[in-house]
């Protein structure tokens, strides 16, 4: 066996500073905690990104058998597509820990543990970017949710916190049971818990009802975390009962740990195959076709669910919806048999689209957070008129409502855009017609939204004090706005890496 | 021999599993989870997993049991619940999860028996399985490090939580 620690480093990094954030609550007046987890944890995940960005590990961290006839089996990849998922992991956690400081300033207990949680949380979805066997993939989900059940009711105090906890804690605890009889379908079947192995048994074709069955198991239970239909009933009470900052969480890097593993697991059990004739289909139509049934309701349901909410915490959750089904709609493209380049376009369009994604949720997030600490006293008042209270605040909502909506200059046009061209180039033409006909219906509540706060109308037009946004936060909101629009109008380098870490990905066929 | 033993335990972890799931005093759910603990054991050390079946005894009919049974005495559930008809979703529900495992148990045992996935003892001749510790402690300190390892920050993480969402004050 060999151990190449070092192309572990940036989890390592996260990990440490995941028990470093446990210390300033021992040693620091409780005045002073908060911030100091805080910049401990940003700190790491600054490292985590650097490391990433400029000496990017490439290698399998572990690396057992090659020999004695004994198959070579890696535990753990550090190639381009999990590079790009890792980094994109740490940016969006660097946004996250700047935007959960206002909300963990008025904690009055617990500052070093949300951080510690939130970053244990970070490095699931990191080392699940790298796994190539189906029981690492499980530990490393599970860190992921575990830590996000405890975030999720965090308040304690909170009824609808406690709510969102238990709720995503039972429903979780179903999902995870199935993930897990899916791996032991799937174990069954080919008698190994690596992936090369069940790419192996994918392609020889004719698969067992056990490989069916576990993978149609395995693939629910992935649904569940990333929020498609039939498996979403969780998202709207969770997202709005939980702390602000960690729907954020949830609705960014821990959708994203999902979606990595549908890629990760679409592309050696649903994706086409590579024979020695060229392209072959081994009965893939149907896993495209059950991908783009998925898909189709995940976002009918998404975008006509958002359109009567009266909370912008639920309207946004009946958006991360309907994002889940944009992203199936690419996974099904993945899915789908024809000739040419289509599989790695779509791979490239979601993994852009994943980061616009997440830019743009925490970009709104950051909004909604710095709008809750400054109106305690007036908790109804939400965004109604917020343009008479904070320009800026309502510029930067109103541009990352845009950008969800998916709007020419906005990070999300492009995003939409190059899911449904990969989509069209796959052939399947009435997901595409689907998809462009939700951007419409989308727009329309989300400009209610944006006219909301600029217009409130009615004479109940709240007058409500100036918001007073800390320059942090400023800072964050300005950061958001800009690469909402820099991947809008400059997408050439983003694309480029997300198209080079797809290539990495189906690279193995 | 073995194949009666193994029907053996496998039918009384079978019925005990579903009497478990059918009491309504959660006293004598949680008696009857341990019967099926129990017979859990047996299937696992015919399948030679001696080690996996002590812990299955030690851990889960021994600790996790002694777990469920002082919450469920500090709850004071040894009344049983209150007769409430199950509502529409939970029917639906009741109907979705028993198509689900009618499906997979019919697919698998249609396709057990055309490939035959339940091979006799004289295909298993050749193989050698060691279910001893040390076999179990090289494969998880060697194949299943990293996975080990995220299972301890998953647990330091599971502490966090108990401590943050259980104690009344942390000052």
């Amino acid at each position: 066996m060999r151990l190449e620690l070092q192309n572990l480093l940036p989890e390592f990094l996260v990990a440490g500073a995941g028990l470093a954030a446990l210390l300033p609550e021992l040693l620091l007046p409780p005045g002073r905690r908060a911030a100091a987890t805080a910049w401990t944890s940003f700190a790491g995940l600054l490292a985590a990104l650097l490391v990433i960005v400029f000496a990017p590990p490439h290698g399998t961290a572990l690396a057992v058998g090659g020999t004695g006839g004994e198959p070579h089996v890696t535990g753990w990849v550090s190639d381009g597509f999990s590079l790009y998922c890792r980094g994109a992991t740490a940016f969006v956690g660097l946004l996250l820990v700047l935007l959960a400081m206002p909300y963990t300033r008025r904690l009055d207990r617990g500052h070093g543990e949300f951080y510690a949680l939130l970053l244990y949380a970070l490095l699931g979805v990191m080392l699940v970017a790298g796994v190539t066997d189906l029981l690492s993939l499980f530990v490393c989900l599970e860190l992921v949710t575990i830590m996000a059940y405890i975030l999720a009711a965090y308040k304690r105090n909170d009824l609808k916190s406690t709510e969102a906890g238990m709720k995503y804690l039972v429903v979780g605890a179903v999902s995870t049971a199935v993930l897990l009889l899916g791996v032991a379908f799937v174990y069954g079947a080919t008698g190994s818990l690596s992936l090369v192995a069940l790419e192996g048994a994918v392609a020889a074709g004719a698969p067992s009802a056990f490989l069916v069955v576990g993978l149609a198991l395995v693939l629910i239970g992935l649904l569940f975390k990333v929020g498609g239909v039939p498996f979403h009933v969780w998202i709207p009470d969770v997202y709005e009962g939980a702390p602000t900052p960690v729907t954020g969480f949830l609705s960014t890097a821990s959708k994203a740990a999902g979606l990595i593993l549908l890629l990760r697991l679409g592309a050696v059990a649903f994706a086409p195959v590579l024979g020695a004739d060229g392209l072959r289909d081994p009965g893939t139509l149907s896993w495209a076709f059950l991908l783009g049934v998925l898909a189709l309701v995940t976002l009918l349901f998404g975008v006509l669910g958002a359109v009567p909410q009266r909370g912008v915490k639920r309207m946004l959750a009946y958006s991360s919806i309907g994002h889940a089904g944009y992203l199936l709609m690419g996974l099904a493209a993945l899915a789908t048999f024809a000739p040419g380049t289509g599989s790695q376009e779509a791979v490239g369009a979601l993994l852009f689209y994943l980061l616009a994604y997440s830019v743009t949720a925490a970009t709104a997030f950051a909004a909604l957070v710095a709008i809750g600490a400054a109106q305690r006293d007036q908790p109804g008042l939400g965004v109604r008129g917020l343009a008479t209270r904070s320009p800026f605040l309502a510029l930067a909502l109103c541009l990352a409502l845009l950008s969800l909506a998916g709007v020419p200059p906005m990070g999300g046009f492009v995003a939409k855009f190059l899911v449904l061209k990969a989509v069209v180039s796959k052939g399947l033409w009435l997901l595409a017609a689907f998809g462009a006909g939700a951007v419409v219906v989308s727009l329309y509540f989300y400009l209610c939204w944006v006219k909301e706060m600029f217009f409130p109308g009615g004479e109940t037009a709240p007058a409500g004090v100036p918001v007073r946004v800390p320059p942090l936060t400023r800072g964050l909101l300005v950061l958001g706005m800009v690469l909402m629009l820099g991947m809008g109008v400059a997408f050439g380098p983003f694309f480029e890496w997300a198209d080079g870490a797809a290539r990495s990905l189906l690279a193995a066929r | 021999m073995t194949q009666v033993l193994f029907l053996t335990f496998g039918a009384l972890a079978l019925a005990a599993a579903a009497l478990c799931v059918t009491r309504r005093n959660a006293v004598a759910s949680a008696l009857w989870l341990v019967v099926m603990f129990f017979g859990l054991a047996g299937c696992y050390v015919l399948l030679e997993a001696y080690f996996v079946a002590a812990v299955q005894v030690l851990v889960y009919a021994g600790a996790i049991m002694v777990l469920f049974l002082f919450v469920i005495m500090l709850l004071d559930l040894r009344k049983e619940a209150p007769g409430t008809a199950p509502g529409v979703p939970l029917r639906f529900g009741a109907v979705a999860a028993a198509t689900l495992f009618l499906v997979v148990a019919g697919l698998c045992l249609v396709d057990a028996d055309a490939r035959g996935l339940f091979p006799d003892a004289a295909a298993r001749e050749g193989l050698t399985l060691d279910g001893g510790a040390y076999a179990i402690g090289e494969a998880l300190f060697t194949r299943w490090v990293l996975a080990f390892e995220v299972t301890s920050i998953l647990l330091l993480g599971a502490i966090l939580g108990a401590v943050i969402l259980t104690k009344r004050r942390l000052t």
